[in-house]
């Protein structure tokens, strides 16, 4: 019984431990921040699949910040990952929003020019 | 023997770890992830996206490998939100260079029929050049002018049709020629005042805005003002007639701004002989 309590509080005092070595991940916070300030700015908002995204990303921002606050880095680094992931999935759907919708004008252009041809 | 124990109880716990591994409920990220990595790969960018695959690719291997390691462990979740973002994101990617293609392809198109286009109004030119001869214009001159209109003329069932936006002869809602419409009505009446056998329609159009029958009054006020202009300028009055046609045979889409100025227009239409006219 003693034995068993020595290694269970061994073993405990080894995760604190191993807890309070992983340093706030800082860089990611940066780097994910920056993920979400650029999705703002090509109008990720304004696109329903990029805005969910963005939404997303914030919230994982501020869940990751308030980890860091109660020293759970490890926590923090996957969800700020979590969050660079979808602002870097807002970007690109922002970005395609509109190449999308210009290609579709061209086609009708073209189908106009086609049928005003054959007649 | 404490060797042989020992190789028994790693093989064991290896046996034990693969099988909670394969008996753990795949979770919902995991499940997703995997989806999406085959959403991904089969979409009709995918070979146009190969590197950012190749990144999906690698996120999805990393999930599972930590699904097998510790299928438990909110980690495997986290990778693979990670990994489905990812493939995803490599999706967009691939979408967005098959995009870029079909844009470039459109608008080659599109340059190409304009060209076509361009060819055809020469070959439309061409023909009213041999229509004014026999119509005993004086055709050096005449040819000139219709030239310098080049973009405003085409041959139709009708005969010669030349269009003049209704925004360059008149202000809005008036039917008083504008000074700067008078140059080009000049050019007009020199190309056409050698064509003395010929009539000419004066047809006024607006667009769809209004009612139809105050839209008709102006147009046939604004068909007047250029044919009583036409007869200042020598044309005679007998060969020519105005007619305002409202909103009818509109050229463009009245719903926009654009095609309502297109569709505010004069045509000025010289009969072939033995024509159809509206």
């Amino acid at each position: 019984m003693r034995i068993k309590s020595i290694v269970t509080g061994s073993l405990a005092a080894l995760a604190l431990a191993a807890c309070a070595t992983v340093p706030a991940p800082q860089v990611r916070l940066a780097d994910s921040q920056a993920a979400v300030r650029a999705a703002g700015e090509v109008g990720a908002d304004k696109v329903p699949k990029a805005a969910l995204h963005l939404q997303l990303a914030n919230e994982g921002l501020e869940t990751a910040q308030k980890m860091i606050s109660k020293g759970q880095n490890e926590r923090a680094e996957y969800t700020l990952q979590r969050a660079q992931a979808d602002a870097e999935l807002a970007i690109a759907l922002a970005k395609l929003e509109p190449v999308r919708n210009k290609v579709l004008q061209t086609t009708e252009q073209l189908e106009q020019l086609k049928a005003k041809n054959v007649r | 023997m404490k060797n042989y124990v020992k190789q028994f109880v790693s093989v064991a716990a290896c046996g034990l770890a693969a099988a909670c591994a394969t008996t753990h409920p795949v979770p919902t990220e995991l499940a997703d992830a995997r989806a999406a990595y085959g959403h991904a790969t089969s979409s009709e960018g995918a070979t146009l996206a190969q590197a950012q695959m190749h990144v999906a690719k690698t996120a999805l291997e990393a999930a599972e490998k930590q699904f097998s390691a510790d299928a438990e462990n909110p980690k495997t979740r986290d990778l693979a939100y990670i990994a489905a973002r990812k493939a995803e994101l490599a999706e967009a990617v691939g979408d967005m260079a098959r995009l870029e293609e079909q844009q470039k392809e459109g608008e080659k198109a599109i340059g190409q029929y304009q060209v076509a286009s361009g060819e055809q109004k020469d070959r439309e030119l061409t023909s009213v050049k041999k229509d004014l001869a026999s119509a005993q214009l004086q055709a050096k001159d005449a040819l000139l002018q219709l030239t310098s209109l080049r973009d405003k003329v085409k041959q139709d069932e009708r005969g010669l049709v030349i269009t003049l936006s209704g925004n360059v002869l008149f202000g809005s809602n008036k039917t008083e020629l504008l000074p700067a419409a008078r140059t080009q009505l000049d050019d007009i009446v020199r190309a056409l005042v050698g064509a003395k056998d010929q009539a000419i329609i004066i047809e006024g159009f607006t667009d769809a805005t209004g009612a139809t029958e105050r839209n008709e009054e102006l147009s046939k006020h604004r068909a007047e003002a250029v044919m009583n202009y036409f007869a200042e300028k020598g044309l005679a009055l007998e060969r020519m007639r105005a007619v305002g046609r409202g909103p009818s045979n509109p050229i463009a889409d009245n719903k926009s701004a654009e095609g309502r100025a297109t569709n505010r227009r004069v045509e000025i239409v010289v009969q072939a002989q033995g024509a159809a006219s509206r």
